[in-house]
């Protein structure tokens, strides 16, 4: 599974305005998986008061779930807390469904994903995570429906989503899905066209 | 802001009950783990710390409350928030004086040796050294201010042993300051220093434990 963190620009609410090269700075450690240098640039970041306490506690959380440890519901219980926009609350519960995933509960995160796609906040991490809980639950007629829906979504949001779904490695046999192939076939012509 | 009610439950059995539960426990874990991990320091030093930082009394009053609510609620995020802020401050204050050294003569506050020693030379020449050494006094004094909040009579005697074993006053300069004899002092100081012990050891075990180890054992 994929971990991703979306940095909310506008910082509503943070005590801390993000350091956008700092956020730059973490993301790229994170996609390489350089999981001891995000520590050591979250403590000096955090000193720092750098980036808004939200990211720094949602990176920990990712940090803990990498190491295999229980603390990291306890980062994603402060997270939350202290989320001061949908697009943060939405990265909680995409990462607290993570968790789950990485728990062996796909129910759980499933519901969480639906509830905050449905109430809070879209981001293609809930998204894949919903895909990756009804894989695990067999539920083959949610992933078709899901994967469907998809083509009601922006131009722009199904790039990202598309993009996100070809690169996840835990979601091989939904690409294999006809709906998968369909999504894929008008996003590869919507591409051409572009 | 809200005042809260002054709770008719020591702060001793504060921090005891809120130990015996386990979530309160993993946010401790979690907090000592960054500590540690920010001080290169064992981890129960670590747990020490965290625990003195959140034991000052006026914290853990509210830390206490914020958890009672948690647990009607559920939800124990801002409490477990409330114990992590608490000591991210305390590690940021650190940081902003690294460059700090402070006396080694402070953190024999538990003690009366204060001449140069070669514990002392040791201090000045190792960094680490220093740096524990800072965190120590860090514990002792806020075991020191939980030790004040007790009562008058412990507040006059934390006051007193502020000035002698912080401050570095002598006892001549405290016999003016305060009109007493050097003799009648030195028995306060010594009286005050057995009453903040015994306080340590009932309500901050862990900084007991740091100074037992750091100096073969508080008398």
């Amino acid at each position: 599974m994929q971990f991703h963190v979306l940095a909310d620009d506008d910082g509503i609410g943070s005590r801390v305005t993000s350091n956008s090269t700092t956020m730059q700075r973490l993301h790229l450690l994170l996609k390489t998986q350089q999981y001891e240098q995000i520590g050591d640039e979250l403590d000096r970041a955090e000193m720092a008061e750098e980036i808004p306490e939200f990211y720094i506690l949602d990176f920990r959380a990712i940090l803990a779930m990498v190491d295999g440890s229980e603390l990291a519901s306890d980062y994603l219980e402060m997270a939350e807390a202290v989320a001061a926009s949908p697009r943060e609350l939405a990265i909680a519960a995409e990462h607290r469904a993570a968790h789950e995933l990485l728990r062996g509960d796909p129910l759980t995160a499933a519901k969480r994903c639906m509830v905050t796609l449905e109430q809070i906040c879209q981001t293609e991490g809930l998204w894949n995570n919903l895909l990756i809980a009804l894989y695990r639950l067999g539920e083959v007629e949610a992933i078709d429906a899901t994967l469907r829906s998809f083509a009601q979504l922006s131009e722009e949001c199904t790039t990202r989503l598309v993009r996100l779904l070809l690169s996840e490695p835990d979601l091989s046999e939904v690409r294999a899905r006809p709906a998968f192939t369909n999504l894929l076939g008008r996003w590869t012509a919507e591409q051409a066209a572009d | 802001m809200l005042e809260l009610e002054p709770s008719p439950i020591s702060c001793k059995q504060q921090l005891e009950d809120l130990l015996e539960d386990p979530d309160f426990q993993k946010i401790i874990e979690l907090s000592a783990r960054e500590v540690a991990r920010a001080w290169s320091i064992p981890y129960g030093a670590a747990r020490g710390f965290v625990l003195s930082a959140i034991g000052v009394p006026e914290t853990l009053e509210r830390i206490y409350h914020a958890w009672l609510r948690a647990k009607q609620t559920g939800d124990f995020g801002l409490a477990k928030l409330m114990v992590r802020r608490r000591v991210i401050d305390l590690l940021r204050k650190d940081a902003r004086r690294a460059g700090h050294c402070s006396s080694p003569a402070a953190v024999n506050a538990v003690e009366t040796a204060r001449a140069p020693s070669p514990f002392d030379d040791l201090v000045q020449r190792d960094p680490r050294a220093q740096l524990e050494l800072q965190q120590v006094i860090l514990l002792v004094r806020a075991a020191l201010a939980c030790f004040a909040s007790q009562g008058r009579a412990q507040l006059r005697q934390a006051q007193l042993l502020r000035r002698y074993a912080l401050d570095e006053k002598s006892y001549s300069e405290l016999a003016v300051e305060l009109a007493s004899s050097e003799g009648a002092l030195r028995v306060r100081v010594h009286k005050a220093m057995l009453a903040l012990r015994k306080h340590i050891r009932a309500c901050h075990p862990e900084l007991g434990e740091l100074l037992e180890r750091d100096r073969g054992g508080l008398q």
